[in-house]
Order: structure tokens, then sequence, then C-alpha cells
């Protein structure tokens, strides 16, 4: 540990400093009368602590280092921060009007948002299992207190109580399946591990290799647990309809790219030596999850619960682009997809979300059939959320069709056609949800009485960017694609 | 910006521009004019005007140089893969030349038609409901919005006609299949007192997702395309190594065995041709497709959609014949000619002109595929130019006569006429009046000729046009190239197309006599008129089109031809040449044989006759009446069919269209639904009720062996078990039951069960 | 000195023992101590591939004393995210805190 590896946890550091920030001025400022003008501020200190710790990121780009033994400061982790620093500043400005009303403790709300993002941060750049447990179960707890945060909300309870057990359940599993990782190799080194399986274990612990494998089933209900994958996705759905719409947002595309990361270095690199097992379970849970999560979704009445069956399909989809990775020395051909697909995945959902949350804001309701004649109440929100729908759904010129496009570019190339096959269906399926909230919003009347919706400023901003860049990202995926190829070609550890 | 080809005329810079000027239409529209119907249609019409003259520009600079074959190809790059580039592009070359003269005119002169249409300038009505078709003399609520969706429709072709690589291509592809939805459903508040009778909002779900059916297995191609080529760009995949590459190597299919690449890709591609272009299994949409407005229509069955099927045909024709009549251009052949014979036959017993109209198409298309399945790659083109004409005026012509026929009724509700009833003797009685009058049905036609004709001339027109009416329409010259190069070694597909030529002559000469001949069966039809203001801009986009059905024939005589070929060059064939030297497809004029041209003479005319013959006599003397009661004696909805008792049970079944869509429906549609509802429940009742059940079972027992342990835990447990059981005697069961423990439950299941797996299993 | 296989069936069957308790026990607390039991066995199994089969080093026992820090502060959110709840519903009951479902 020396001065410059201080460079590439600025940050880390920055968001440290930044939450602490913020959890003071709010506690200097809550009680003063008169000091509610300058709570209002908060949201902006945050942002401005999120914008510094993107700054931050600068001295770590471009090389694979490691920092202080047990952190990396690699491409792909810079790949992950930024995404999540940038996810989380939309949330930040999707949950100004939406706490507006709901809460009086609203900085507390944006300080733990930063913890969160902390929380992230560590947990993409770890390589060593103890800190990968503490990244997230640092990222979980702080998501506990985020989904619980409207104390007299009863929603918002059951779905912290939901999430709460379940992932403290599901940490305890995982755990169990680091411990057995431990005792098979007696290292908790990433690199350690990896090396101790490509190469027959020494000593006393000769003869455990075995229990690598048992290790992969246990790992997978914890990262599967993140990343909302069949069967562990039962609690997101609840959670999803409870939580804050913002912390909804959140959890549906940063914590769950998160799961998807810690997954992906830990399988990729740690257990590559049993690729053949890992991608059989993936490719299964792949074809489970993209199937029961659209299946699950026709039947939803409740957008919020819709979004959530559908971004536990996504996440299907997703775990298509990991389970065709094809492996060669250091490179790792087809994984740029998943990166791609996380991405754009990241602006559609949050803005999808945003969308909710503007009408949520502004009448409360949540119900799909509540969106009937959006078009005549609010042209702009109908047509936002028609193209993150569009770019859900996967068709072009949207973010989201480059996702799907690379990701079942790669199962083709690997030429796991029944894959292929079985998620072409589903995007049919899926289509047909989502055109279902469009047939709402453009062909269905209003209710009599409806009044057009308005929009608050920061949410304005919000939607502004996220809608902006699902389009861009579709129309000149260029530097995306090219950042997200060198970010995977560079993971690696040492 | 860089070019390939070394000095090109400065003309072809404009030729990125032309898909956009229709696109900035519709932004224009949708940001800033939607309020302003007349400056929306403006918008439109301007912008697609400007992409034909400019298109036109291009497409005559390119017939005056001499030899031109290589496309002119404009593009930067675009999306980075691997080590190569996917390139935002456009490229001309004589096919997409080609199709330059004849997509932004027609579509301009559809747009034109519209204004007439939709009623642009009349005033809007307080009756009208948002989402349905206007009242005569009003315009429709949602024109602006009309004229944004067509104007993207335009984009949608444009682009894809001058795509330089299949990525593009497949971006306007898409683009055309949204633009087809929203279209199609654009009369979403409308509904039918009939259940079973499809509304538009049901059409426009129809075609969308069937048509997404075939973009599913060529996506599937495009993909594997790409992973032998690591190129998706025309001039890449078509270099004749790497066809040759394509063609040799081959894949293990399971059942089939070694297929080349070229032929499993090109039948994979091939298939998104036959969702767009409706060919047979995926042209059910297409007829429920006339649920759209008539213009949209038009350009769905002439400027766009389906001729965009056919492209993609033409366009990837190279790839389909790398292997010389391989197994792909089998298929296509097979595909089409079955198709054009299959959809003649159904044209033959349908009642609604427009339905007619559709089914011709989807027969015409499959007559263009089977001229490619045979190799006659330039005959297929010149069929799709021409068909684009004619097909357009008989569509916008069709849309005419409903419109007039609807003023006619207008108007005989206003003197109350509908309400009498003549009959032979003189008499006359008064019958209740009613909305539910089809002013699509031609058996409620009859005699327009005389009132609309304008609408009738030209119509007949394209009707002659259609059935390949000899020497004068175009029709003949693309048909007749097109029968010759099949009787050349084809004589299946050459006996299928003679007697689809031959029912297709037959039906338009139906239609022709129903519509328009005769005396009027309805008071709609004895007061229908188009001296309306709205008519003018709807009959003069007829004539443009008329002249053209004729005329644009005659740029692909054949140079052998008796007498006439003396005066031709033939310059559309040797046009087309140049591109198929470039890209190396064998095509050549054939020497002139004069079976080929009897028998087309012969199917058409005499199709034509027989027609004529058979319905001369429909429904005459059954006096004028009122059509709005399907059950009420004397209606002309009563008149039989005079094929219908010479055909008996066939009749029947053409009627319904072989049932196709009930077949669908049962095959399909309902296995689905029942699919999700039973994998919705399948949590429950089969897979979690017992694995919750046997676990139950499983810790009744612990608990009763461990009971003097913990007294408290086996209480908990029995407690637990009591609530699960209950839960499970709930009627309506789903996965999801709310409760944190039954998620747990199913997830440690699940790890539980995997563990068992990985010990118990044999390594 | 007491074989390692003793120590992992005794951690296997404390975990079993903690998932019994997560799946079956109605109130929440009861459901949280199951998981405690779950780490716990974790840390069992952590401490003694420590003392048999590591490499070098002290990081089972680290590993260890890190799960149970965690587990305190998992401890803190959970009864507090149940007092609240309590507040609001007057019962903890995992079985009847299901309002949200299908």
């Amino acid at each position: 540990m020396n001065l410059t590896d201080l460079t590439y946890l600025l940050p880390e550091l920055i968001l440290l400093l930044a939450a602490t920030a913020v959890f003071l001025l709010d506690l200097l400022w809550l009680k003063r009368p008169g000091a509610e003008g300058k709570r209002a501020l908060l949201p902006y200190v945050a942002l401005v602590g999120l914008g510094l710790a993107a700054l931050g990121l600068i001295p770590s780009l471009g090389g694979v280092r490691q920092v202080a033994t047990m952190l990396a400061a690699d491409p792909f982790a810079v790949f992950f921060k930024a995404l999540a620093i940038i996810g989380v500043a939309v949330v930040i400005l999707t949950a100004i009007p939406y706490l507006r009303g709901r809460t009086p403790y609203r900085g507390e709300f944006y300080a733990l948002l930063l913890a969160v993002t902390l929380a992230v941060c560590l947990a993409v750049g770890a390589t060593n299992l103890v800190l990968i447990y503490l990244g997230m179960e640092f990222l979980s707890i702080t998501s506990y207190v985020l989904v619980g945060f409207l104390r007299h909300d009863c929603k918002s309870g059951e779905a912290a109580l939901k999430y709460f057990l379940y992932g403290a359940t599901a940490s305890a599993v995982m755990l169990y399946g680091m411990s057995l990782l431990y005792g098979a190799t007696g290292t908790t080194d990433l690199g350690g591990i990896a090396a101790a399986f490509a190469s027959a274990p020494q000593g006393a612990g000769a003869g455990l290799a075995w229990l690598g494998t048992p290790a992969i089933i246990l790992l997978l209900a914890g990262f599967g647990f993140k990343a909302s994958l069949v069967p562990f996705h039962q609690w997101a759905p609840d959670t999803y309809e409870g939580a804050p719409t913002p912390v909804t947002a959140f959890l549906s595309t940063v914590s769950k790219a998160t799961g998807f990361a810690v997954l992906i270095r830990v399988f990729m690199v740690v257990l590559a030596a049993m690729q053949y097992q890992w991608t059989a379970l993936l490719i299964a849970v792949s074809i489970v999850t993209m199937t029961l999560g659209n299946l699950t979704a026709l039947r939803q009445t409740n957008i919020k619960r819709l979004l959530a069956y559908s971004s536990i399909a996504q996440a299907g989809y997703i775990l298509i682009g990991v389970a065709a990775v094809w492996m060669s020395g250091a490179t790792f051909t087809g994984l740029n997809g998943v990166l791609i697909y996380l991405f754009a995945y990241l602006f559609t959902n949050v803005g999808a979300f945003a969308v909710v949350t503007a009408v949520e804001s502004a009448t409360g309701a949540t119900e799909v059939k509540d969106y009937a004649g959006l078009v005549t109440r609010s042209p702009w929100l109908a047509g936002l959320l028609f193209v993150f729908l569009i770019s859900l759904a996967g068709i072009p010129p949207t973010g989201g069709f480059m996702g799907k496009f690379f990701v079942f570019g790669a199962a083709v190339q690997q030429r796991l056609w029944v894959l292929v096959a079985i998620a072409a269906v589903n995007s049919v399926i899926a289509a047909f949800y989502y055109l279902n909230v469009v047939r709402y919003m453009f062909f269905t009347p209003a209710e009599e009485g409806a009044e057009p919706i308005g929009v608050a400023w920061p949410l304005r901003g919000a939607l502004l960017v996220t809608a902006v860049l699902t389009l861009l990202l579709g129309l000149a995926p260029g530097p995306l694609i090219t950042w997200a190829t060198h970010s995977v070609q560079l993971l690696a550890l040492r | 910006m860089h070019e390939t080809s070394v000095a090109v005329p400065a003309i072809f810079n404009l030729v990125p521009i032309l898909p956009f000027l229709p696109l900035a239409a519709f932004v224009l529209i949708v940001l800033w004019a939607n309020r302003d119907k007349k400056l929306s249609a403006g918008l439109a019409i301007g912008g697609v005007g400007l992409s034909w003259v400019l298109g036109w520009a291009v497409a005559f600079t390119t017939f005056g140089i001499e030899g031109f074959g290589e496309p002119v190809r404009m593009f930067r790059d675009w999306l980075p893969t691997g080590r190569t580039w996917q390139a935002f592009g456009f490229a001309v070359d004589p096919l997409a030349a080609a199709m330059l003269i004849m997509v932004p005119f027609v579509c301009f002169l559809i747009f034109v038609y519209s204004v007439g249409y939709m009623g642009v300038g009349k005033p809007e009505s307080d009756h009208d409901e948002r989402g349905a078709p206007a009242e005569p003399g009003h315009v429709d609520r949602l024109a602006s919005r009309f004229f944004a969706y067509i104007a993207l429709f335009a984009t949608g072709m444009i682009g894809l006609i001058l795509a330089d690589n299949l990525i593009m291509l497949l971006i306007f592809w898409e683009i055309m299949g949204l633009c087809s939805y929203l279209l199609i459903g654009f009369w979403f508040a409308r509904k039918y007192d009939d259940p079973k009778q499809i509304t538009p909002k049901e059409a426009g779900l129809k075609a969308f997702l069937t048509t997404r059916i075939g973009d599913t297995v060529m996506l599937a191609g495009i993909f594997l395309l790409y992973a032998q080529t690591q190129s998706l760009s025309f001039a890449d995949i078509f270099k004749p190594e790497t066809l040759e590459r394509l063609a040799t190597t081959t894949v293990n299919l399971p059942l089939i065995g070694a297929t080349p690449w070229a032929t499993l890709i090109g039948i994979l591609i091939f298939c998104g041709a036959i969702g767009k272009s409706a060919q047979f299994p995926l042209h059910v949409w297409l007829p429920d497709a006339m649920e759209g407005p008539t213009p949209v229509s038009a350009l769905i069955h002439a400027a766009t959609m389906v001729s965009a099927g056919v492209y993609l045909a033409i366009r990837t024709f190279p790839l389909m014949q790398a292997v010389p009549h391989g197994p792909a251009m089998q298929f296509m052949a097979f595909i089409g000619a079955f198709t054009a014979l299959f959809a003649a036959t159904i044209a033959v017993a349908q009642n609604d002109i427009k339905r007619v109209l559709a089914y011709s198409t989807i027969s015409q298309l499959g007559y263009m595929f089977a001229a490619l399945g045979i190799g006659a790659y330039v005959a297929a083109t010149f069929h799709l130019l021409t068909h684009a004409f004619f097909k357009a005026l008989l569509f916008l012509g069709s849309g005419s006569v409903i419109h007039g026929m609807e003023h006619g009724h207008h108007a005989g509700m206003g003197q109350q006429v509908l309400g009498i009833r003549y009959s032979d003797t003189g008499d006359q009685y008064p019958i209740p009046n009613t909305h539910a009058f089809d002013p699509q049905d031609m058996r409620n036609m009859g005699g327009l000729f005389r009132r609309m004709p304008r609408t009738a001339w030209t119509f007949i027109i394209g009707g002659l046009a259609l059935s390949g009416f000899p020497i004068v329409t175009a029709g003949f010259w693309s048909k007749d190239e097109i029968l010759s190069d099949a009787f050349n070694g084809h004589t299946v597909v050459f006996i299928t197309l003679a007697l689809a030529a031959l029912l297709t002559a037959f039906y338009t000469a139906r239609q022709i006599v129903m519509t328009f001949f005769g005396a009027p069966r309805t008071a709609a039809a004895e007061h229908a008129s188009e001296h309306d203001s709205i008519f003018a801009w709807m009959t003069v986009p007829l004539m443009a089109l008329a002249v053209f059905a004729v005329a644009g024939g005659w740029v692909g005589i054949p140079r052998e031809f008796p007498v006439l070929g003396a005066l031709s060059t033939n310059p559309f064939h040797h046009y087309i040449e140049g591109l198929a030297e470039a890209l190396e497809i064998h095509v050549e004029e054939l020497p002139f044989n004069s079976v080929p041209l009897l028998t087309s003479l012969v199917v058409a005319l005499g199709g034509l006759t027989l027609g004529w013959l058979v319905y001369r006599k429909f429904g005459v003397g059954a006096g004028l009446a009122p059509a709005h009661e399907g059950d009420r004696e004397g209606s002309p909805l009563q008149i039989p069919d005079p094929l219908a008792r010479p055909l008996g049970g066939l009749y029947t079944v053409l009627r319904n269209k072989y049932y196709f869509d009930e077949i669908y429906h049962a095959v399909f549609i309902r296995p689905v639904q029942r699919l999700a509802t039973w994998l919705y429940r399948v949590d429950d009742l089969w897979v979690i009720d017992p694995l919750v059940d046997g676990v139950g079972k499983l810790w009744r027992g612990i608990s009763e062996v461990g009971q003097w342990l913990d007294t408290h835990i086996v209480d908990g447990a029995v407690n637990g078990l009591a609530a699960v059981i209950g839960w499970c005697g709930g009627f309506v069961r789903v996965i999801q039951t709310g409760k944190a423990q039954n998620y747990l439950l199913v997830g440690l299941v699940t790890v539980s069960v995997l563990l068992g797996a990985f010990l118990l299993l044999p390594k | 000195m007491v074989p390692l296989t003793w120590y992992l069936v005794l951690a296997a069957g404390l975990f079993c023992i903690g998932v019994f308790g997560a799946l079956a026990r109605k109130n929440a607390v009861g459901v949280l101590m199951g998981v405690e039991l779950m780490l716990n066995a974790v840390n069992i199994n952590l401490v003694a591939f420590w003392r048999h089969t590591a490499v070098s080093g002290m990081t089972g026992q680290l590993f260890a004393i890190f799960v149970i820090t965690v587990a305190a502060a998992e401890a803190a959110v959970g009864l507090a995210l149940f007092i609240a709840i309590y507040r609001q519903r007057r019962t903890v009951n995992v079985e009847e805190i299901d309002t949200m479902k299908g």
C-alpha cells in the first residue's frame, strides 16, 4: 500500500466522504428552523459527490492493477463502477420529486444511496472472497434499509422484510460455498484459488478439489439472489412492488448488474477449470429464468410487478451471454455482449421506472390500466415509455436491441441453438406484454376527468438522460462496444 | 463519407438523405405540426415528394451511365464488431435505382390520395370518436397522426432499398414492421357487432406477430451468415469467392445431413421474406390488414411492406443461387408457385372488394418468388415494379369506390330512399333503416360505371393489367416474361402459374362486373358519386397510376417478340443485366417461343371472358334493395354466387379461405394460451404442491422421531405444516404466495436437489 | 487431534438445523435466529479448514471474525425492520405478512 495505490481508491474514498458529508449536513440542518431550503440541496450535494467519484475513476483507467492485495482496479471493475455511478445519479434525480411528501427524512436516503454505490464499487473490484462477501453484504444491508425506507407505508415494510429474510438466507448459503472453496484450496484469494484448481492441490487439502462443484451450486444461490435468477427470484416481484420506486429502479439495474459482475469474475476467473460444469448449469438457469419471467409477466396488472417479472426475464437473456462465453487464455470471446446488454438495460429500465415514478408521483397509480390514454394526459411520458418498452423488447433502433444482438450473436457463435431458439420464442412472448402497455397508453381512452400529468424538473432531467442514451446506444453504439470489448479483454488476475 | 467508385456524378451524394426526408416530415409532424392537419399532410407530401424528385434524378442519372452495374457505395463506420466495423451506409445499383423509380413515386401518389381519403380540409365532426373512421364529409380526427405514420413508413421502404448491408436493411425492415402495426390498427376504436369479425386493433397485432415469426427465423440466418463470413455488407458477402466458400462448406443438420451453408442461410433469410410478403403459410395477416385505411392497404400492398420481402429475396439472390438450382431455390419456387395458385383460388370466392385484391396480391407475390426460384431474376424484378403500379391503382380505386358507396349510403339515407324497397312489379314498401351496411361488399354494388366514370375507367385499366390483358398492359409483359422463363425447363411451375393466371383473369372480371356493371343493387350504389371535392385529390393519382399501369411494361418488351420486338430495345433487361453481371448471376434473354405467349394470351383473354360470362347476369332481376339486413328476403347479400352450386362444398372451403385462421387458432394460439395458464399454475398443482407435501411429510417424520428433543421446534413445525396445508387448500393458487418462507423453500430445495444430484450421480 | 471430517459433519448438521429454523419458524426473529445458526456453521467450517488445510496466514480465522461482525450488523438492521413492521401491523408473523403476491 502506497500513495499511488490510494489514487486507484479515489472513487471509493470520495463516495465515503460524500456519504458522510450528506449524513452530517442532514443532521446539522434537521432541527434548525428555516433550514428546509438548505436540506433540499442535499440530493445535489450527493450528485456532486457522484460526479467527483466519476472523475476519481480517471487514474484507474486503462490497466490492470492490484490495490492493497484484495482489490483490483481493472477495466472490468471500472466499467461496473461507472455503471453504478451513472445509474445511482439518475436514480437520485427520480427520487427528488418522489420522496417529497412521502417522508421527512430525505437526507438519509441520499446518503444511503451513496453508501450503496460505495458497496457496489467494492464488490465489483474485489479479488478476495472475504472482500466479495463484505461488499455484497454491505450492498445488501444498505438495500434493506432503502427498501424499507418509507416507514409508514405497509408495503414498503413488507417488501423490506421479504428482501431481508431472503437476502440473509441466500448470503448464508453463499458463504457456506465460500467456506468450501477455502477448504478445497487453502486460500481465499481468487488468483490463488484459480491456480489451485488449475493444478492439483497439494498438502492436507489434496483430495478436497471435488468440493468445487458443490461450491458452485451454493455460490449460485447467493449471486442468483442478487441477479434475481429463477429459482432465487421470488423475492423480487414483491420487493419491487413495495419498495419506493427509485429504489426499485436501483435494485433492478445496478444491484442486478453487481450480481452479474461478481458472478462473472468468480466463475470466469476462479472456476475457469470447471467451466464445463457451470456452463451447463447457467444454460439451464437461463432458460428457466427467461421463460418463467415472461410467462408470469403476461398475467400482471401492476406495472411495477410487470417490470419486475420483465427484469427477471431480462436477467435470463443476460445469462445467455455469460453461458455463451468462450475462453481461451486471458481473452473472453463474447463476454462484451453481457456488458453492452447491462449498460443499455441500465438506462432503459431506470427510464421506464422514471416514467412510473412520474405517474405515481402525480396520481399515485401503479396499475397498468391506469395508463389508459396516457398519450392524451402526457404525450411526452407516453412517448418516452414507448421508447423504453421497445428497447426492453429489443426492437431497433434502441440500446436494448444492441444488447440482444450481441448476446444472441455470441450464443449463435457458440452454436447454442436450443438456447437461441428458446430466447427467440421468449422475445416474441415478451413483445406481447410490452405492447399491451403501449396499447393501453395509445389506444385506450383515458377515464373521464383524467387530468394532464405534470413532471418535476429533476425527473425531466432523468427522463432526458435515459431516453437520449437509450436511443443513442441503439443508433451509435460504437463507443460503448469499444469500451465494453476493452473492459472484457483485460479481465484477468495479476 | 468515402466512396469506392472512381468517377460518379455528384448527384449520388444526395442518396443518403433520401430516406431521411420523410423521416424529417415524421419528426416535424410529431413534434410541431400535429395540431394542424393540413400542415401535417403538406409536410408528409413534401417530404416524400422531395424524395421522389431526388430519387428520379439519381435513377435517371444511372440510366445514362453505360454498363452501370457495380454499386455506388456511401458509408461510414458505425458498429465495431471485433476487428471489423459494420457500416452505416447506402448504396445504389441498378436494382435499387429501378426501385427508386417506383417506390417514392407511388408513395407520393398515395400520400396525395390520402389527403382526399382522410378528408383533410373538411370540418371535424363532433360525433366522431378518436380512432374511428370519420363520417362522410368530415376529416378524420387523427389525420395528423396518420400522415406522420405513413411518412415513417415511406422512410422504412426507401431506406430498405438503399441499404448497403444487412444490418441497415434489418433496421428499416423493423421500422416498417412497427409502422404496419400502427397503421393497420389505425382505427383502433372501431368495433363490430359481430364478435368474430376481426377489429383493426387485432389485425394490427396479428400482422406484427405473424411477420415477427418470419423475422425471427431470418435473424437466425443473418447471425449465421455473419458467423460464416464475418461481414454483413452486401459487397463482401456477394464476392464470388465468399459465395463459393459458402456453397462448398457444409454443416451437418439433424435429420437432413450435410447441407451447404449457402442453402441453410438462404432458406432462413427467405423465411423473413415469407412473413413480410405474406406467402404460405404466413399469409394469414395480409387479408386482415385490410382493416387499415385504404391508402395504407395500397402502401402495404404495392410500394412498401410486401415488396420489401420480394426485394430482400432479389437482393440476396446471389446467396440463394450460390448452389445453382439447389434446395433454397427449389424451396422458393415451390412456395411461390403454390402460393400463387392457392391465393388465387381463395380470391375467386371473396365478396369484399379489398379482400379480393388482398388475395390477388398474395398470389402475384407468389409469382415473383416462383420466378426467382427458377432463376428468372430480371422477370421477377420487372413484375415487382409493374405490379406495384397496377396494384396501387386497384387499391386506391377500391378506396374511391368505398368512399363513393358511403356517400351514396349517406345521400340515400337523407332522402329516406333506403327505407323503401322496390319490387319488380313496382310496389313500394318501407323498410326500417339500420346502420349495418357494408360499403365494401361487392354484392351491394353494381352499375357504378355510370356514377363513378373516372374511378371505373382507371380501375378497369388496373384490372386488365392485373389479369395480363395482351400487348397493351404492363402486366402482360411482366407475366409473359415469367411464363416464358418457366416454360424453359420448369414444366410444373409453368402449369401452376398458368392456372393461377387463368384464375386471376377470372376473378378480376368477376370483380369488375360485380362492381361496375349491371344494375345498382342497393340504394347506396344508386346514389354513389365522385363529385365531391375530395374526389379531385383521389382521382388524379388514379389517372397518373393508370398511365404507368399501361406504359410501364413497354420498357421490358423482349427483342425477339413478333413485330413489336423490332421497335423495342428491351432497356429494362439490358439495364438490370449490368447488375447481374457484377454479381455474376447468369441471365439471358431467351429465344422467342410461341407456346408461353399463346398460353398467356389464352389464359388472360379466356379468364376474362369466362368471368364476364359467368357474372354478367349476377343479381339481374333482383331489383334494388336495402343491404342492411343480410337475412331479409330480397337483400343482395342473399343472391347466391353463380359458382356456389357447381363447386358445392369446395366453394364454402374457398369462401372460408381453407379455414387457415381457424386452424392456426386451434393449433397454435389456443395451445399457447393454455400453456401459459398451465405454466402459471404448474408450480402449485404439480410441482410445488407435491414438493411441499413431500417435504412436509418428511418434516413431520423427523419431528415425530425427535419430539423429545425440543418440543418448541416441533410445535413450530406442526404449526408451520398446518399453515402450509391450509395454504394448499386454497382453490386458486399461484406460485407467488406472498410468503417469504415459501420463496426460501423453493430456492433451498433447488440447491438441495442440485447438490444431491451431484453427490449421487456417477461422475 | 479431532479429524477434519468430524468438524465438517458438525457444521453441516448445524447448517441444516439453521435452514430448518429459517423455513419453519413463524416469528421473524426465529427465522433470523435460524440464519444465525447457518452463519455459525460457516464459521465452524472456516476455522476447521484453517486449522487443517490452509496454506498459510490467518485468513480462515479472519474470515470468521468478519462473518460474526457482519452478522451482528445484519441482525441490527433486521431487528430494526421487525420493530417498524410490528408498529404497523402488531405482528411479526412471517406467514401473515403476505399482502403482495401473484
